[in-house]
Order: C-alpha cells, then sequence, then structure tokens
C-alpha cells in the first residue's frame, strides 16, 4: 500500500513535470509547477522528511510560483 | 541540438544512473552506512526532546547555517546595489472583489502560522527558513494583488534595514553569548536550559523575520525594475 502511494505520486510528478515543459501559456506552466512541488512535497513528507517537505511547499509552491506570476505579468500581459 | 542525438545522451547518461541506483541501500534499511557513523552518535547524544532537524541545522552544523544565512543577506545586498528605486509608473490593477476578499481574509491566518512555524521549529518540523517562506510569500501575495505600494506598507519602515539583517546578526549575537558562556564560538550553554533555549529562539526569530523581509524586498525590487 505504501510502495503504491509512492508509485502513484511519482508518476503525478512526472507527469506534471511533462506538463510544465509543454505548456504553452507561461502562467499555465507556473501554475502546474506549483502542482508539480506539492507533489513533491507530499512524496517528501510520505518518505519521512517532513522539514523538507515544508520547506518543497513554502518555497517551491508558494514563493517562487508567485515571483513567477509577478514576473510574467510584468513582462507579457 | 539534434533530438536522436539528445535522446542517446540521455538514454546512455540514465543506463549508469538506473545501475548506480540498484546498488543502494534499501530505504531505511538500518544497516546502511549513514545510519551507522555521525547519524547514530547524533541521535544518541542529541536533544532529548525536540527536534532533531534543527538541532543539527543550528548546533552540530551551525557555522554552516551562518554561513547560508550571511549568503541570503549578501544576495539582497547585491540585488539593491544593482536595482534602483523608481515609482511604478502603473497603478495597480483593481483586483477582483472576490480575491481581494479572500486575501484580505486569510492574510492574518497566513501570518500567524508563519510565526508559528518560526518558533515551533525548535519542537516539530518548521524553523526559520520555513516561516520566512511563509511570510515573504504572504507580502508578495499582497502586493501581487492589491499593488507593491500596499506590499511596502506592510513592512516595518525605520527598522527596515536592521530587520533586513536579523538572520546574520541574530546568529552573530548567539555567537557572541554562546562563546562567553561555553568558551566555544557558537556553542550552546546546555547548562542553563532558559538561555540555551532563549538563544535558539532569537536565532530562529532572526532568520524568519530578516529572511521574510529579504524574500519581500526582492519581490520589491523585481516590481520597481
Amino acid at each position: 500500500m505504501s510502495e503504491l502511494f509512492d508509485v502513484v505520486l511519482l508518476t503525478l510528478l512526472i507527469l506534471t513535470a511533462l506538463a510544465v515543459a509543454r505548456a504553452r501559456d507561461l502562467a499555465a506552466a507556473a501554475i502546474l509547477f506549483a502542482a508539480y512541488s506539492l507533489m513533491l512535497c507530499l512524496l517528501w513528507l510520505h518518505r519521512g522528511a517532513p522539514d523538507v517537505a515544508l520547506t518543497e511547499a513554502a518555497v517551491g509552491a508558494g514563493v517562487t510560483t508567485l515571483l513567477f506570476l509577478v514576473v510574467i505579468a510584468r513582462t507579457s500581459r | 541540438m539534434n533530438p536522436r542525438l539528445a535522446a542517446a545522451f540521455v538514454t546512455g547518461l540514465a543506463v549508469p544512473m538506473l545501475a548506480a541506483m540498484a546498488a543502494l541501500p534499501r530505504h531505511g534499511s538500518p544497516d546502511q552506512p549513514i545510519h551507522t557513523h555521525v547519524a547514530r552518535e547524533y541521535i544518541e547524544s542529541g536533544p532529548e526532546t525536540g527536534n532533531l532537524v534543527t538541532a543539527i541545522l543550528l548546533d552540530y552544523r551551525g557555522m554552516d547555517t551562518f554561513g547560508e544565512v550571511v549568503v541570503i543577506f549578501v544576495g539582497l545586498v547585491a540585488v539593491l546595489v544593482l536595482a534602483r528605486h523608481r515609482e511604478p509608473a502603473l497603478p495597480a490593477a483593481s483586483p477582483s472583489p472576490i480575491v481581494a476578499f479572500i486575501v484580505r481574509l486569510v492574510t492574518p491566518f497566513i501570518a500567524l502560522f508563519g510565526f508559528h512555524v518560526i518558533l515551533s521549529g525548535l519542537e516539530v518540523p518548521g524553523g526559520g527558513l520555513q516561516g520566512a517562506a511563509i511570510l515573504g510569500g504572504l507580502v508578495i501575495l499582497n502586493g501581487f494583488v492589491f499593488g507593491p505600494q500596499h506590499a511596502r506598507s506592510l513592512l516595518p519602515g525605520r527598522l527596515l534595514p536592521w530587520l533586513q539583517g536579523a538572520g546574520p546578526l541574530a546568529f552573530l549575537a548567539a555567537g557572541i553569548v554562546g562563546g562567553i558562556a561555553t568558551g566555544f564560538a557558537l556553542g550552546y550553554p546546555t547548562h542553563l536550559p532558559l538561555l540555551h533555549e532563549a538563544m535558539l529562539m532569537g536565532v530562529e526569530l532572526g532568520i524568519g523575520i530578516g529572511g521574510a523581509l529579504i524574500f519581500s524586498r526582492l519581490y520589491l525590487a523585481l516590481e520597481d525594475a
């Protein structure tokens, strides 16, 4: 059961990574990247690294996504 | 690059990596090298309660963490030297009422959670950097929705230059206090539990508040550019 959870998360991780690379819209790519970070955060948590998971959620999904969105808003739209 | 060449390159890279992964010990097996040397020693002789990760970051390799905090601060200084302050020409776009309401609603709760993460990092997963990212992200979120002027108004005014350097300053103070109390720079006086706790709290708060302001200033420099 635990292994299955890992496999599902890793599959979703790879799928979101591919989706980020293939997205045509920059804002969509930034949001998909946040989803990737959340998936990775769950994976860290499940692997027994809650400190790293918290950092991933706060920095990877939070601050980085916001900075990407700010840059996109300032440049292209 | 030729796509076929790229595929061949990636495959050639993947084969030795996968072979190396097969040779790794099973996840969580107790006889793998990292569990038999320093880690075991540290778990056995480390703090009885509390967050081992924080103990390692602030005590066992405190000097490394001090260096990292200084590097982040120097990064902000470099950005501020390059970026010149300019009043934004565009007025902030008025946000949709739903977005504005939700952001106003969640802001105090996220702020409380950020401080909770900073201060509870001594006992449970969390700590200065994570709390800093939460608080900094909150300021950036407010700036993104209500405009950079609003984000700037959330930051402290006159104390800002000092608070930006709170991480390195708190670490330096803890190092000096620890040096006086134990004889080692960045030593923690375990025989004085109250002072020990206060030093750890001070360092975490310094990293948290200083880091949050560094994140916020980086965002504001981006908006002014």
